[in-house]
């Protein structure tokens, strides 16, 4: 089997879906195990390594990336941005309510700039989504801006 | 006695604890526990409160964000070894530069003591001591089979070019397990292959193993995943590893 590295870029460690079924074999026997039970077994990961790799893909479950491989490799190089991420639906979710949330990285290679934009999509009226972004910044952002600088921004989307 | 390399691939070594449940969670085990390890330990980090899981609901399974009890990673300045507590589990972990085996194991049943002390817990759950490598290529093509002698085989009719795989397989070691993880995963740039190699020897018998032959117990795993790991290279890899010639020290 060969390997090639193009569009490598996905993580060896998935979390299962749901209510998918593995497989155990041994010579003796076929164990079925639920996954949720390999699922106990992994997490919480504990690899301060392979942390940063799954909490990544976990991210994906929540948030659509645009760009996955450059949001990867950015995220992978700014590790503190991960736990933000982490944080930041529950607080979107208070606000928005349960709306889309996109990951969309910019990058201008001659200043050697990247930032990292969380898009919320809403349906709101404009007046109202300006509103709820002021209030997501009163919330949460305005908490974490110093820690952030300039690697990461929200904005409200029409959906 | 292993083999010893130059350029070993070896990015993390840790040993996991994970106890028989108590109810409710002691929250201030973490201070506790701090006070004991501060002077080897000093530096602290806390990590989110906050987790994904998926949950059956009438509009069929959807991601919740559900609060959790932190983690808390105690370390020594220069971020290893560090000592990591959740509810009803602690961690230590080494990371590069590893020392040796004779030197990571008294870090992990000192700090197993201390936990002791401070938790009281009832037994083990769970013992996992594992040992994650990973091979970095500057290529784009590679013949696994040059690097491993675990890899998945893909059907011969199959196009046998691949860009991601994970491949896990479960050995059954008497009551225990070895667990072989064999996969890519995100490259920190482009144009290169990143695999790992994740080798965990697990104790999954509840209270199977008590606390005063712990020592032992840890030697053994030591020893398995050591066989482990030089019975899934090649030769291709030990040349690229650097392997060092000489029978003084011979940890991994």
């Amino acid at each position: 089997m060969q390997l090639t590295a193009t569009n490598n870029e996905s993580h060896p460690y998935p979390a299962p879906a749901l209510g998918e079924i593995g497989f155990s074999v041994t010579k003796e026997k076929a164990i079925e195990v639920p996954l949720a039970a390999l699922q106990e077994i992994r997490y919480p990961e504990v690899s301060v390594y392979l942390s940063p790799y799954k909490l990544v893909d976990e991210l994906e479950r929540v948030y659509i990336y645009e760009n996955p491989q450059e949001i990867k490799t950015f995220l992978l190089s700014n590790k503190d941005l991960i736990l933000v991420l982490k944080e930041a639906p529950d607080y979107i979710y208070r606000v928005f309510g349960r709306v889309p949330i996109y990951l969309e990285l910019h990058s201008d290679p001659e200043e050697d700039w990247d930032e990292l934009f969380i898009i919320i999509k809403s349906s709101l009226p404009a007046d109202e989504a300006i509103n709820r972004e002021k209030e997501l910044f009163d919330i949460w952002f305005s908490r974490i801006v110093h820690r952030v600088g300039n690697r990461l921004n929200y904005t409200e989307e029409p959906l | 006695m292993g083999r010893k390399y130059k350029n070993p691939p070896l990015v993390e070594a840790l040993c996991e604890f994970q106890f028989i449940p108590q109810e409710p969670y002691d929250l201030t085990i973490p201070g506790l526990f701090y006070e004991k390890i501060k002077n080897e330990f000093p530096e602290k980090e806390e990590q989110a409160g906050v987790d994904f899981q998926l949950q059956m609901t009438d509009r069929g399974i959807e991601q919740k964000i559900v609060p959790v009890p932190p983690k808390v990673r105690f370390f020594k300045p220069g971020g290893t070894p560090l000592v990591q507590l959740a509810p009803d589990l602690l961690a230590v972990n080494c990371l590069q530069p590893y020392p040796s085996w004779e030197s990571f194991k008294p870090v992990i049943l000192e700090n197993l003591e201390v936990y002791r002390e401070v938790a009281k817990p009832k037994g083990f759950r769970r013992i996992g001591l594992r040992y994650i490598n990973v091979l970095e290529l500057n290529k784009v093509n590679v013949e696994l089979t040059d690097y491993f002698c675990y890899y998945p085989s893909i059907p011969e009719v199959l196009p046998q070019q691949v860009d991601t795989f994970l491949s896990r397989v479960e050995i059954p070691y008497e009551d225990e397990r070895l667990i072989l993880t064999l996969g890519t995963i995100a490259p920190k740039r482009p144009n290169l292959l990143q695999i790992t190699l994740d080798i965990d020897y697990v104790m999954v018998t509840p209270e199977k193993i008590a606390f005063d032959d712990i020592s032992a117990w840890l030697d053994k795993a030591h020893e398995r995943v050591e066989y482990a790991f030089e019975s899934c290279i090649t030769d291709k890899a030990r040349e690229l590893f650097q392997e060092v010639n000489n029978a003084v020290n011979s940890d991994k």
